[in-house]
């Protein structure tokens, strides 16, 4: 009775799975490679991004809603995520495509000529043809994967024990951690930060070795990437929440002072939970560019870390479905607003336009969630289905 | 009987005032006493020289059989010899339930990484339901602690306490905001505890201590003014000079 550890397949987690396995079958079966050619394949790519924005989501909810911490520089993770698998993408691609030259010409390459090439190819457009020292792994994938969760890792490990330890919190804390990815975007813009500056990794979409498969079906593969990484994501989470580790986090961020009269070391436990959210955060950017093609310093500038706490915000706080929804409805919605699909409204003397005032629309919708449902988006929908039953 | 806990000649002075002066007090294994006395009194400093927080000028605090010397132990090292401290103002972790509270308190590995894979054993279970009961509140565990009255707070948190396995209690005013109900049961529970250590009461209610019917130690202006059971103690002069006779 005391010991219940509470199901790590709760009801609800049931639900989700089912669901979200439904959803993955049912956006194959309207494919274009696997079904019957109804949603486009850039639509499929743009719901495989919102789920790897929605484990973003889950990440930011773990170390805010439950640990706590407010932390606007999760994107950082995400976008360091997003470099290290492209720098792989992009290697690897640009030397079959030096090889694949070559071997029409018929005229082998020294490795050394071969690393020219390929050089003068990825940093023409900033002018050097040098491959930068942090590119020395590039040419292996397995290595390269390692570094998408030790770069993230990594660098949350250093800021958390330098903020923690000198007991930074609140509000400082999270405009520290603005500063954190605000820095990070600034040093990539620079053209000799060795990832082309303000360029960034492009082309990321043209998977090395299986490109001949086709755009199609390589988006409904990532899809379903990205489908079971969410999955796994809430499995990892909702393990560690539910077991005495998860009650000492909330605790965290009830009453720290208090915990630490029980001889609990509150830091140890805040680090834990910014390293290990920051890797998962960098594993869902790794999922997210390959789909979405581009990466470059934009991504990561501190707008984007708000907007992570924005969905959470709206979504409900301290609630994984509720980051989930909040995710998805919001980047969706936004993706709809701003691609000019949505009518603007003609109002004789002013037209809306979406693509501007979407932002406004979104503003005005968070404030009033804010006011009218504590919980968020799932915390209104919990009191809906409160009602009817 | 044995002494578990010995306070010899201690003085502490703030900036020249003398908040503790050549104050000497002994309490033995398994035993209630109470201490009264005026605000500024000396009451709290009395406690936080116990507990490590506020370190003597002069004389020696003694621990348990062997004697240990309590002046050069910090809080924390204090804490887990075993002297377990019940502040004013009760604070819980409002959002869990009251198994919750006790299983966060429990005395186990703090280890972040031990914690992740933490289970209760039978033996533990065991005697978190034996603390519950103790403190009048099993039938209510699955409440969450914020749910709960003033007085089930304090309760809560004495067993938070339980579960460190204190070998002394310090329990600081807790009948305050107490209906008299609950004054009632709260000495029912601090007697209960006496079979598992020993506890010091710092009260105001008269009726309260009365009630505990336990040694009573008046201090005034950071000394003992007088000592004995409720009935000498409120006989004495000096005593109802400062402190019943306003």
């Amino acid at each position: 009775m005391i010991n219940k550890i509470k199901d790590p397949l709760s009801q609800h987690l049931l639900i989700f799975v089912i669901t979200m396995f439904l959803f993955t079958i049912l956006v194959t079966f309207l494919s274009e490679p696997y079904g019957i050619n109804l949603i486009s394949t850039s639509f499929v790519k743009v719901l495989g991004k919102t789920l790897c924005l929605c484990i973003a989501a889950v990440a930011m909810d773990v170390v805010w809603g439950y640990c706590g911490i407010l932390s606007l520089g999760h994107f950082a993770f995400f976008g360091l995520g997003g470099y290290m698998i492209g720098m792989w993408l992009m290697y690897e691609r640009t030397e079959l495509i030096v090889l694949n030259s070559i071997n029409e010409q018929q005229l082998p390459l020294t490795p050394s000529e071969l690393k020219e090439a390929i050089g003068n190819q990825i940093f023409g457009v900033v002018g050097g043809k040098e491959i930068p020292n942090i590119w020395i792994f590039a040419d292996n994938i397995y290595m390269q994967l390692l570094l998408v969760v030790l770069i993230p890792g990594l660098l949350a490990f250093i800021f958390g024990w330098l903020a923690f330890r000198s007991r930074v919190t609140g509000v400082y804390l999270s405009i520290l951690t603005q500063a954190m990815t605000l820095a990070l975007s600034l040093y990539l813009f620079q053209n000799d930060s060795g990832l082309r500056g303000n360029n960034g990794l492009s082309g990321l979409q043209n998977i090395p070795h299986i490109e001949g498969l086709g755009q199609p079906t390589i988006s409904i593969w990532f899809f379903w990437f990205s489908s079971i990484a969410l999955l796994l994501t809430l499995f990892i989470f909702k393990f560690i929440l539910n077991s005495k580790f998860g009650s000492v986090i909330t605790a965290v961020r009830d009453n720290e002072t208090r915990l630490r009269f029980f001889g609990y070391n509150v830091e140890s436990y805040k680090l834990f939970i910014f390293v290990l959210t920051a890797i998962i955060t960098g594993l869902a950017g790794a999922i997210y560019y390959p789909q979405a093609g581009i990466i470059n310093p934009a991504e990561i500038a501190p707008i984007a870390s708000i907007y992570l706490a924005v969905w959470v915000a709206i979504g409900g706080r301290g609630n994984l479905y509720g980051a989930i929804l909040g995710a998805s409805s919001v980047s969706l919605l936004s993706s709809w607003f701003t691609g000019g699909n949505a009518p603007n409204i003609p109002l004789g003397f002013y037209t809306i336009e979406w693509v501007n005032w979407w932002t406004v629309f979104l503003g005005i919708g968070f404030v009033l969630i804010t006011i009218f449902s504590k919980n968020g988006l799932i915390g209104f929908l919990n009191n809906i289905f409160i009602k009817i039953k | 009987m044995r002494t578990l806990l010995e306070v010899d000649n201690v003085s502490v002075s703030f900036d020249g005032y003398k908040a503790v002066d050549n104050l000497s007090f002994t309490i033995g294994y398994n035993e209630l006493q109470a201490i009264i006395g005026p605000n500024g009194a000396g009451k709290t400093t009395f406690m936080d020289i116990i507990t490590g927080q506020t370190k003597p000028d002069s004389g020696n605090i003694l621990w348990g059989e062997k004697s240990t010397n309590l002046n050069k132990k910090n809080e924390t090292e204090i804490a887990l010899l075993g002297i377990g401290r019940k502040f004013q103002k009760p604070t819980v972790f409002e959002n869990k339930t009251l198994i919750e509270n006790l299983i966060l308190s429990q005395k186990k590995n703090r280890n972040p990484f031990n914690v992740l894979f933490q289970r209760n054993s039978e033996h533990e279970i065991n005697s978190i339901i034996k603390i519950l009961k103790d403190i009048n509140l099993f039938n209510i565990k699955e409440k969450r602690a914020g749910e709960i009255s003033h007085g089930q707070k304090q309760w809560l948190e004495i067993g938070m306490l339980l579960t460190q396995n204190p070998k002394l209690l310090l329990v600081d005013e807790p009948a305050a905001g107490m209906t008299p109900n609950e004054r009632n049961q709260t000495v029912q529970i601090l007697k209960k505890l006496l079979k598992s250590s020993s506890i010091i009461v710092v009260e105001h209610d008269m009726e309260f201590v009365r009630n505990l019917n336990c040694r009573v130690t008046v201090l005034n202006e950071g000394s003992i003014l007088s000592s004995g059971s409720i009935d000498f103690v409120s006989q004495n002069e000096d005593v109802i000079e400062v402190y019943l006779g306003r």
